[in-house]
């Protein structure tokens, strides 16, 4: 039986590019039966997060012994990029789980299935940003989100909570719908015959003029698609809301890990399958990336949540990044993204620490509950302070390290406008994340005192603050690393 | 574009053909309402209550259930038709997709799912 | 070997943070220990350096460096060079230092701040250290910086009081002028020479023949001098530096006398062979400090207060090496920095002695007759006068008789400068150890409680005293039949391919005009001990005598008033109309507020769009797409 037989060796041949993949797999299954809902059933379940952490700790050991290599029949491939991406999905899971633990401590909350989601949930960016066919590209996207939807919509006795978890649920399912169908577009026009992505890129160059059209309409719903999980303008709409309901740690997991994973299958399929038509992406996602700079940017300014605040920043975030999508060299593009990706990791990880500190009696929320933090928890505030400064871009913190290389990078492909434009946003967004930070140093602190909730967090807070504020010493490593995001 | 004619006139037909035959019959029959023929049609029995009555959740959680086996079935049939050219990969496959569905099932029994009390 | 040079300036920084975040914690003793520990540990690294680089075959001992930063085609390397002139700089930081945190440990116990106190001095080493060591003109920079930073720190250490902040700040100021000189400097280098690499700007120079005119060369090197100027107190931005005694004596005897203040004086030796090609820049130089040497000193005659007194000396004596520089012996200027920071340490530690003493007392016309009271003081600052007035055998005797000989060469009324600053700097000294170690008690009640201080501090004093004696005769001088053993070995740091022309041939003129100098030298010093010997009442019937004269000098030539006058009033003046004009209407109004009020705005919109509602989020990401397919469809 030779088709059999060469499918198993197939199989046995690839199957060590999934080994992290398939680890989380399992372990997830298992956490859920049986051993978190029956032989397991009487631990404590706030162990949970320590095991998970533990788990994603392995993960990221097997993630750096993974060997290059494509398989799956070109459905699946392992190289710089996937291991870099696959880092900071696990990296972002790592401190979501941190985080979660103290909160859901709070709220009374704890369960396996939170813990086991968010492992499937990485799983599913771990496939993503390795994939290389359309097909295995939304399955890994799909897997990825629709754990998502259910974090977000964990907490089932908020009300705001659920109408996050409805809300993301069903423009997700809407946002899907039009990837799915631009990618059928591009799958026709480009003959029907492949959904590889270096394929297509061969195929959409042969394709017939005729299909013009077709193909311009596909790309751009997929760019839509793709612009729903990165919220981007004009597709963010639901982000200050999910971010709001959403709780905190899914927040800080939400603006970190998925966009870090979209990111990077972004890069790889708009620049290995649409390479080609550069042209027709080019300049609606230029328009995409001024858009967001600019709404996020002038939205934050008024925000009272903190939460919705991080929203719109991390909106113009995204607009920043998609100047590195824009390059037509999109390796570099991908370097950039991902060392952007890394501080913002860091950065957004640490904030939403402090947040969550905070919220031991509901507070943290608004930005009026940081009044006077310097006198309350000078540390703590110490700690904002570099993270506000770095998410502003002002050197030397790390933020400024990574918009410097992303700005750089934008600069010598061409897009000066934009570039200039991401300046002048970027010195808009010097006023919000300011105003926390006068909030905290310059207002007096109100009544009463917040419960300090669990070391894990003043851990999260030191080390990111840490790394944060002397990452820039360690630049030659840093770039170094950068290098290594290699796209074949 | 040629092709796509047949496409276009189906749709037309589709729209087209309920309302002429709505509107045919409209004008055609007898009309005596009355409070009794224009309430809603139950099994001829009288109606109780309105029809957007909420069930409890357990029958939404019966019903995912049943689809996830129904597929299961769908899975099944093709490869116990090409049984014997898949042979022991087949055999891993299948036993591979059915020990995940055990998982789950396991999962929702220990989870209490099927308790109905 | 790698690792033990990193660290070398890394411990005190970890000694700095580990006090500073943990001091009060920590407790007194733990941060003695830690904060006297790693400046020893770290002396003891620099002298094994040291031992190695000079057994290296080029006396050079580069430690790996990385890259920095890279822009451009600017690449700065960050790494260390140990070559005989940084080694040796770094043994005097690091072994002075370590002298200096001990004496600290019993000069500043009772103190406040003690934790703080010593986290600054650590952090002090450490910058002096990267400023020393550094392999390129922007580290040896954050050095330089960093030292001017703790230098206002450890002024200002007395914060609560109303004259060290002012002190500091002024300080501070002060060398921002030079600061700006150095970065122009620094700009103008690489500007020409494309590297900002020490070792590679000294080879592309060693290429270059001297300038007969001004040229880039003397512009940089005069921009970098300016700096030099605002670090080691040159007329005319030495204002600072006096001021500067507000910081606790200890700060003094290490940061405005050993070694922060001959920071610019190591900056030009670093970078000699640049210097040596611009002969403009040169005579500056010597002009500067020729005048300097003899002004402060002239203003240090007449002082009442014991650290103001050595604080002009220090200001007079670098102006010394600085005329040195000048006059192309490199080498004699930076040993007479080497023999300075001895001498005039243990000066500053020896007076901070006689100021606890005395219960915080700094005026010389109330101290007296301390001889027997503090025996071990008076004996260690009687070797280091004798040092620092240049008495035959001492070590100061040696470093100054060779800078007044290539003064001589150089110009001769450069040496007639020097000898008059040399008999002033005898005068003051001996009037000073004469108020203060003999006479009649003037102040029976401090008197009655003085007594010597503790072991901390007269170790460090008698050490120090040791050093002052013996360490000249690492340079005696071929006049006196040595072979000036200190300028062949800094030969290799301080030349490339061109020796330096002057030193080295000591001919007649040689010792007869050493012999002057000290004669001269010796009797200004008796004339000042046996007019104060008895009390003030001889120098109070002679000021009286010159009643402009002394005035003039004792309100220091109102520099100060002069500067405020004319160019700190006018700059205030155009400050304010800056700040009503330019800042609150024109910036802060058109610049910042309107359009801050139009971003708000902005905002305000936008919000409307923000509904809740998934139906009108729904269409909005229908119609976005739309709108791109209809805009950007070619």
């Amino acid at each position: 039986m030779p088709f059999a037989e060469s499918l198993w060796g197939n199989l046995v041949q690839d199957l060590p590019l999934l080994v992290p993949v398939l680890f989380l797999w399992i372990v997830g299954t298992l956490m859920l039966w049986p051993l978190g809902s029956w032989l397991l059933k009487s631990m404590p379940k706030r162990q949970w997060s320590g095991i998970t952490f533990v788990v994603l700790l392995v993960t990221l050991v097997l993630v750096f012994r993974t060997p290059a290599g494509q398989g799956f029949s070109g459905m699946f491939q392992v190289d710089g990029l996937t291991t870099g991406f696959q880092i900071l999905a696990i990296v972002a899971a790592a401190i979501t789980v941190i985080l979660s633990q103290p909160q859901l401590n709070a709220l009374k909350e704890q369960s396996v299935e939170y813990y086991a989601l968010i492992l499937f949930s990485t799983s599913g960016m771990m496939l993503l940003v390795g994939a290389t066919d359309l097909v295995s590209l939304y399955m890994a996207l799909e897997l990825m989100a629709l754990c998502i939807y259910i974090l977000v919509g964990y907490l089932r006795e908020q009300d705001r909570g659920i109408e996050a978890g409805i809300k993301y649920f069903l423009l997700g399912a809407f946002s899907s719908g039009l990837l799915v169908y631009g990618m059928s577009l591009i799958f026709a026009a480009a003959g029907g015959k492949t959904t590889n992505l270096a394929a297509l890129n061969q195929a959409l160059a042969l394709a017939p003029r005729n299909a013009e059209l077709m193909i311009f309409t596909g790309v751009i719903l997929v760019l839509a698609g793709f612009g729903f999980k990165v919220a981007a303008v004009p597709f963010h709409m639901w982000s200050p809301d999910v971010y709001d309901g959403a709780p905190t740690p899914i927040t800080a997991f939400l603006s970190t890990a998925p966009k870090a994973a979209a990111l990077g299958a972004f890069v790889r399929l708009f620049g290995t399958a649409f390479n080609g038509v550069h042209g027709d992406w080019a300049a609606p996602l230029s328009f995409m990336a001024a858009a967001s700079m600019i709404l996020g940017n002038i939205a934050a300014l008024r925000q009272q949540s903190m939460k919705r605040l991080l929203a719109y920043s991390s909106i113009a975030h995204v607009g920043y990044m998609l100047l590195a999508v824009l390059s037509h060299d999109a390796q570099a593009g991908a370097q950039a993204i991902w060392l952007y990706m890394l501080t913002y990791l860091l950065m957004q990880g640490g904030v939403f620490a402090v947040i969550i500190y905070l919220q031991g009696k509901g507070e943290g929320e608004r930005i009026e509950d940081f009044r006077g933090l310097s006198k309350r928890r000078p540390m703590l505030a110490f700690a904002m302070l570099v993270f506000m400064l770095s998410l502003g871009g002002i050197p030397p913190m790390l933020g400024f390290f990574a918009k410097f290389y992303l700005f750089k990078l934008a600069i010598e492909q061409g897009f000066v406008t934009l570039t200039v434009l991401a300046f002048l946003t970027s010195a808009i967004s010097a006023y919000y994340y300011l105003n926390v930070v006068a909030t905290m140093y310059f207002k007096e602190a109100p009544e009463g005192e917040a419960q300090p909730m669990g070391s894990g967090l003043s851990i999260v807070v030191f080390a990111t603050c840490l790394l944060v504020l002397v990452g820039t010493c360690l630049g030659p490593w840093l770039m170094d690393w950068t290098a290594r995001i290699v796209l074949v | 574009m040629p092709s796509y004619a047949p496409i276009l006139l189906l749709i037309l037909v589709a729209i087209a053909l309920p309302v002429v035959i709505w509107n045919t019959s409209r004008l055609l029959r007898p009309s005596w309402p009355s409070a009794a023929k224009a309430s809603t049609y139950e099994c001829g029995i009288v109606t109780v209550s309105e029809a957007r009555e909420k069930f409890t959740v357990r029958y939404y959680l019966v019903a995912v259930m049943f689809l996830v086996f129904d597929v299961e079935t769908v899975f099944l049939m093709p490869w116990a038709i090409q049984m014997k050219e898949l042979a022991v990969f087949g055999l891993v496959e299948i036993g591979i997709f059915l020990f995940l569905l055990l998982f789950g099932y396991g999962y929702i029994w220990s989870k209490g799912a099927l308790t109905w009390e | 070997m790698h690792m033990t040079t990193w660290l070398i300036p890394l411990l005190p920084l970890f000694g700095a943070a580990i006090i500073g975040l943990l001091g009060r914690k920590l407790g007194r003793i733990a941060v003695s220990v830690i904060g006297v520990g790693v400046v020893l540990l770290a002396f003891a690294f620099t002298l094994r350096a040291f031992v190695l680089a000079g057994s290296a075959p080029d006396h050079r001992l580069a430690s790996c460096s990385f890259t920095w930063m890279s822009t451009g085609n600017l690449s700065v390397p960050m790494g260390l060079v140990f070559d005989p002139l940084s080694s040796l700089m770094a043994l005097v930081v690091t072994g002075i230092g370590a002298l200096i945190h001990l004496y600290s440990v019993g000069y500043m116990w009772e103190e406040e701040g003690f934790a703080r106190y010593f986290a600054y001095l650590n952090l002090f080493i450490f910058f002096m250290l990267c400023l020393v060591l550094g392999n390129s003109l922007p580290l040896l920079f954050v050095g330089w910086e960093g030292v001017g930073l703790c230098s206002y720190l450890l002024i200002g250490y007395y914060f609560e009081t109303d004259y060290a902040p002012a002190a500091g700040l002024k300080a501070f100021l002060t060398n921002r002028v030079g600061d700006l000189g150095v970065l122009i400097g620094m700009m103008a280098l690489f500007a020409h020479f494309g590297t900002l690499t020490i070792a590679e700007l000294l080879t592309k120079v060693g290429h270059l023949s001297p300038e007969v005119g001004f040229g880039i060369l003397s512009f940089a090197t005069l921009m970098l001098f300016v700096g030099a100027c605002g670090k080691s107190a040159q007329v005319p931005l030495y204002i600072w530096l006096p001021d500067a005694m507000a910081g606790p004596t200890p700060v003094s005897a290490l940061i405005h006398a050993a070694t922060m203040v001959t920071a610019g004086i190591f900056m030009v030796c670093r970078l000699a062979p640049l210097f040596q090609l611009a002969p403009i820049t040169l005579s500056v130089i010597a002009w500067v400090g020729g005048i300097t040497a003899l002004f402060a000193a002239t203003i240090g005659l007449v002082q009442r207060d014991i650290k103001k007194v050595l604080a002009y000396s220090t200001v007079s004596q670098l102006g010394y090496m600085v005329m040195a520089l000048g006059a192309g012996g490199f080498a004699a200027g930076f040993f007479h920095v080497f023999t300075h920071a001895w001498f005039k340490a243990l000066l500053f530690l020896g007076a901070g002695s006689v100021i606890m003493a005395m219960h915080h007392e700094q005026d010389l016309f109330r101290m007296g007759g301390l001889r027997a009271k503090l025996p071990i003081t008076f004996w260690t600052m009687l070797l280091a006068t004798l040092a620092i007035m240049g008495f035959p055998g001492f070590s100061g005797f040696f470093s100054k008789d060779e800078i007044l000989y290539l003064a001589y060469l150089r110009h001769p009324a450069l040496w007639v400068i020097g000898v008059a600053a040399a008999c002033c700097t005898s005068f003051y000294m001996w009037r000073l150890m004469a108020l203060t170690f003999w006479g009649e008690p003037r102040d029976p009640h401090a008197y009655e409680h003085a007594h010597e201080s503790p072991w901390t501090m007269t170790l460090p004093l008698v050490i120090l005293a040791v050093g002052s004696v013996v360490v000249g005769y690492l340079g005696v001088p071929e006049a006196f039949g040595g072979h000036f053993a200190i300028g062949r070995f800094l030969e290799p740091s301080l030349s490339f391919g061109q020796l330096h022309a002057h030193e080295g041939h000591h001919e007649g003129p040689a010792i007869l005009l050493a012999c002057i100098s000290t004669v001269l030298g010796l009797g200004f010093g008796l004339f000042g001990f046996l007019s104060y010997r008895s009390g003030t009442a001889l120098a109070e019937s002679r000021a009286a005598r010159f009643p402009t004269l002394h005035r003039i000098l004792l309100n220091k030539y109102y520099v100060d008033e002069g500067i405020e006058r004319g160019i700190l009033a006018p700059v205030r003046g155009l400050g304010r109309l800056l700040w009503q004009v330019g800042d609150v209407i024109i910036v802060d109004g058109i610049g910042v507020n309107l359009p801050a009020a139009l971003a708000r705005l902005g905002g305000e919109f936008l919000a409307l769009f923000q509904t809740g509602r998934v139906r009108n989020y729904t269409l909005g990401m229908v119609l976005g797409a739309l709108a791109i397919l209809w805009i950007f469809f070619k």
